[in-house]
């Protein structure tokens, strides 16, 4: 009974949480930029006011059609919905076996909601801004994925509280080990932040998948991205340094570190330039030989 | 053919090597300033002489300046000129246009870098040119009307024709390929120009450039209303960020062509004048480069480390940029000696904290991998497409007015210029770097100069009227390469014809050629931004209203259209 | 490569923060810069020299009813030049160090002048004696404003 009244607050509440803290993230993320850069930067909650000036912009569309109607709505559930199967303070109130599946493919279909959204539009910025979001899901997914995969092997389950619950028992192996260091790095490939933004690049494509929106659907779309970093990171964190704390307390931990995860990230963000699509490729296929390394691991049981 | 020389010595040389190669082209050779040859030649002689200068003397193309003379009797006229580096030297090939039925053969496909400076002449003077490979009209707008030339004496400065005419056709993508369209609100310049790439998924396979979409009358403005100092603060606002070396070059030209001799300090005012804004400008350059690839890292440290030097030119010109130094026959303001110790303290500086950011950047394969092996570009398109500045010399190749040609002061000053072997983006930002320190240290010996020199006439003796219809030629070497100005001395206070060719004319027309097969998407801004593209520079003659001109690409829902749908909206006539 | 971006992490904690409290806080221009232009009308004579140099003919010169001159300054059109300043033989222009010149009125960029000026016996027209004493005596027989045609300002 009272899991099942855990699991209802939950999805009236969980949503609330992720949308609420994800434009903070952006905020936060954009301070630490702006010290490396000797600026001041925007105050943090900066997230919030350009979502609230999106929504009050009208909007000028070009091409109207299912798919650029729904495109934006997808991607902003898709990531909220991922959201809510994460642990929170080692709880997970809507938690089943093979649920860390579920969630990568969720995230993956909220950014495949944004290329789809680029590549129904009139422009060929978009569709070239689409193919670069596809082709980059294609090499980042199986690093993320693979990751979760090593752990769950090690720990014998595909549900997210229990990996993080085992990982936590029986600490780190060399396996999981080499597994997050490969999703630490490919984490800004799949956030889509420098070096990795190619596919909304404005220096070279003016926007690029996103370039056809303004307005309320942008909004929406800059929500499912911040959305989309805030779970990822979480997630991240929770199976990969997890923390020992429960509740409240444990909730605060867990925050704690997704902003240190998310501030290094950031930091990174700054200090490299952004790769054309075929250096991409390169890097992400050499963190995708890292990680064939973390499955050997796994699979000799290391 | 007769020969008049007013200077002995080399100009006796070079003027021997002028009448050898042209031969029976050269109808008369006129020398009125030390280095300056006008070679008239007959129309029959065009693509012979032309061949001659470029290939035979290997001479480097300059521009080509098309004039109206039928008010004193004569037909048009146009000239292509050349600079002979070696020999400090420039020469122009005078060709006489009939009035009634103006053509000239092209000589395009000989020199392919004086492709924009012919069909300007043909759009604003009406001069056909035969044989030139894409007669497409360049400078006017969409739906300009034929048959009217805006430079032409009789068009007064302020018509505005109705817009009714054709419109420039779009070539068509080669077979299998995407176009996709950068432009005309250019998304990192944010400066209009329209790159129509031709694209195979992210290879660029093909390249159509459209650009004058900033006219400004200046060219027409100056002969048709201005006295000659009132031209300087029109020439310093042709560029956003280099003004001071279009007032300097067209100073120069009208005091070659009116016999002024600058007094020394002024000329040393002028160098350091120049170097300051180069430093400014290849700072702005490194931030902006940096900027396009996604490092605005650099972008934000090296405008920090600007901004100093902006400070400082507003404590000693009273602007950031519109310094107002130069007038004709000198500078107006001097640089006394209590602001001497801020000048060499900024610079310090400056010096360390580049120099700390340079030493960040090594090593760094990030951005390396964005620019080497990118945009390449070889000496011999260098020479061909007449390309000047760090595009030029990031190929090795080693050209630098100031010291081939030299102005100002700076034949006391000791520098070196900076070149580099790589051919391709990285090359060219190597170059600007090494500029900026060269500049700092250029710009401490202009101020021990000042230090030496004694506090003194800053302007030289000016007359009431200045000689009429004499021509003065001189060039500036601006951060982004060779300013050229062309003067000739009206009848009354002003021009009778003034021609600005920026460096960005050339070095513009050169960008499709460094997109070689191969080049993705991703690299097109940046090799467009290797160049430091200055298109308010490269698009200073119109005589429309800017406005009724522009505003039809320019409006909001129009480009919208046109660069969703692919086809020019419908005219809503005249606003 | 990580040497390099440890290099520049260290380079970007190192430097200060160039963000300026402007507009929250004053930002003041260099002492010379050429900013707004301002008139000290009783040193002006009315002589037009700086509408004669100034090259966006942003200074308007009308002449009225006999005697009366009315300048006109578009500051609106001015480009800071400094021109004018310059070229006034009676120290009555300056340009001063403040930038903050945008308004929603435009009246607020117009400098209009009335001055009331020496007539020439011969042609008529209004000029500025050469002499100060003349200058004064000229600036002493105004008489109560008299009607004002309405100048056609181009």
């Amino acid at each position: 009974m009272s899991a099942a009244v855990g699991a209802v607050a939950w999805v009236l509440l969980g949503p609330v949480l992720l949308l609420g803290a994800g434009p903070w993230l952006d905020g936060f993320g954009r301070r630490v930029r702006a010290r490396l850069e000797a600026r001041r930067g925007p105050p943090l909650l900066q997230g919030y006011l350009d979502l609230a000036k999106l929504a009050a912009k009208e909007e000028v569309v070009a091409v109207s059609n299912p798919v650029t109607a729904a495109a934006p709505w997808v991607a902003l559930a898709a990531a909220v919905t991922a959201g809510l199967l994460v642990p929170l303070g080692g709880a997970t109130p809507l938690g089943f076996a093979g649920d860390v599946l579920v969630l990568v493919y969720l995230l993956g279909m909220s950014a495949a909601a944004v290329a789809l959204g680029g590549a129904s539009g009139a422009s060929a910025y978009g569709l070239l801004g689409a193919s670069r979001e596809l082709l980059l899901l294609l090499l980042v997914e199986p690093v993320v994925a693979g990751a979760f995969l090593v752990v769950g092997l090690e720990a014998g389950t595909f549900r997210l509280g229990a990996m993080a619950a085992w990982h936590l028992e029986h600490g780190p192996a060399v396996s999981s080990v080499l597994a997050g260091s490969a999703v630490f790095l490919a984490l800004l490939a799949y956030l889509g932040r420098v070096p990795f933004d190619l596919s909304e690049a404005e220096q070279e494509l003016t926007g690029g998948a996103l370039v056809e929106y303004g307005g309320r659907r942008l909004a929406l779309f800059r929500w499912a991205l911040f959305t989309r970093w805030l779970v990822a990171a979480w997630v991240v964190v929770e199976v990969f340094v997890p923390t020992p704390l429960r509740g409240a307390a444990g909730a605060a931990a867990t925050a704690a570190l997704v902003l240190v995860l998310f501030g290094v990230l950031s930091v990174l963000s700054v200090l490299i330039a952004r790769f054309r699509i075929d250096q991409a490729r390169v890097v992400l296929a050499q963190i995708g030989v890292l990680m064939v390394f973390a499955f050997t691991f796994a699979v000799m049981g290391a | 053919m007769t020969t008049t020389t007013s200077a002995a010595g080399p100009s006796d040389r070079i003027s021997a090597h002028l009448v050898a190669a042209l031969g029976e082209n050269l109808l008369s050779l006129d020398s009125p300033a030390r280095g300056r040859f006008y070679c008239d030649i007959p129309r029959e002689g065009t693509t012979a002489a032309v061949r001659a200068c470029f290939d035979g003397l290997r001479a480097r193309y300059l521009t080509s300046v098309g004039l109206d003379r039928r008010g004193e009797g004569a037909g048009f006229e146009v000239l292509h000129c050349f600079a002979m580096d070696d020999d400090h030297s420039y020469c122009a090939l005078r060709i006489p246009v009939d009035a009634e039925r103006p053509s000239l053969p092209s000589v395009t496909p000989i020199v392919p870098g004086a492709s924009w400076a012919e069909l300007e002449i043909r759009d604003l003077l009406g001069i056909a040119f035969e044989g030139h490979p894409d007669p497409r009209r360049l400078v006017l707008p969409d739906g300009f009307p034929e048959g009217v030339y805006p430079l032409r004496k009789e068009f007064p400065y302020d018509a505005k024709p109705v817009l009714d005419g054709p419109s420039r056709p779009f070539t068509a993508p080669p077979a299998g390929s995407t176009e996709v369209r950068l432009g005309p609100f250019f998304p990192v310049l944010e400066e209009p120009s329209q790159w129509r790439l031709f694209v195979d998924g992210e290879r660029v396979v093909g390249c159509d450039y459209r650009g004058f979409y900033s006219h400004r009358a200046i060219e027409k403005l100056a002969e048709a209303k201005l006295p000659y100092n009132q031209v300087i603060s029109l020439a310093e606002r042709i560029c956003g960020i280099c003004g001071c070396v279009h007032s300097t070059a067209y100073c120069q030209a009208v005091e070659e062509a009116a016999g002024l001799v600058v007094p020394p300090r002024a000329l040393v005012l002028r160098s350091l004048v120049l170097e300051l804004e180069r430093v400014h400008s290849h700072l702005l350059w490194l931030g902006l480069a940096c900027h396009i690839v996604g490092f605005d890292f650099v972008f934000q440290q090296s405008w920090r480390i600007r901004e100093p030097v902006m400070r400082l030119a507003e404590f000693l010109t009273g602007s950031r940029k519109h310094y107002q130094v130069n007038v004709v026959g000198g500078v107006s303001y001097d640089v006394p000696r209590e602001k001497h110790a801020r000048i060499l303290e900024t610079l310090d500086v400056v010096a360390r904290e580049t120099g700390a950011l340079v030493k960040a950047l090594e090593g760094d394969e990030a951005l390396v991998g964005r620019l080497r092996g990118v945009g390449t570009f070889t000496p011999e398109e260098v020479r061909l497409s007449g390309a000047v500045g760090p595009t030029a010399r990031g190929s090795g190749v080693a050209t630098d007015v100031r010291r081939d040609h030299p102005y100002a002061a700076y034949d006391q000053l000791a520098f070196d210029v900076v070149t580099h072997d790589g051919c391709d983006n990285w090359g060219r930002t190597v170059v600007r770097i090494g500029e900026t320190f060269e500049s700092v240290k250029m710009l401490r010996q202009c101020v021990a100069l000042l230090q030496e020199l004694p506090e003194g006439d800053l302007v030289a003796e000016v007359p009431e009227r200045l000689p009429p219809l004499r021509e003065g030629m001189h060039a500036v070497e601006a951060p982004r390469g060779e300013v050229f100005h062309y003067v000739r001395t009206g009848i009354g206070n002003g021009p009778d014809r003034w021609r600005v060719r920026a460096p960005s004319y050339q070095n513009i027309q050169a960008v499709p050629t460094m997109l070689k097969p191969g080049t993705t998407v991703a690299d097109v801004p940046i090799t467009l931004g290797s160049v430091d593209p200055c298109f308010s520079c490269t698009e200073r003659l119109e005589v429309l209203d800017t406005g009724s001109g522009s505003r039809r690409v320019l409006c909001g829902d129009e480009v919208r259209i046109l660069s969703r749908t692919g086809r020019m909206p419908p005219d809503r006539g005249a606003r | 490569m990580l040497a390099a971006m440890i290099r520049q992490l260290r380079l970007g904690l190192a430097t200060d923060r160039a963000t300026v409290a402007y507009p929250f806080a004053p930002l003041p221009a260099e002492p010379n810069w050429r900013g707004r232009v301002v008139v000290e009308t009783d040193k002006c004579t009315g002589c037009g020299g700086c509408a004669d140099v100034c090259p966006s003919r942003c200074i308007l010169v009308t002449d009225t009813a006999p005697r009366w001159r009315i300048i006109r300054r578009h500051l609106d059109r001015c480009i800071h030049c400094g021109r004018c300043a310059d070229a006034c033989a009676y120290g009555s222009v300056r340009l001063d160090p403040e930038y903050e010149l945008g308004t929603g009125d435009r009246g607020d960029l117009l400098i209009e002048q009335r001055l009331f000026m020496g007539v020439c016996d011969r042609c008529g027209r209004c000029y500025v004696p050469r002499h100060p004493l003349d200058r004064l005596k000229v600036t002493g027989m105004r008489v109560e404003e008299p009607e004002l045609l309405t100048p056609q300002v181009p």
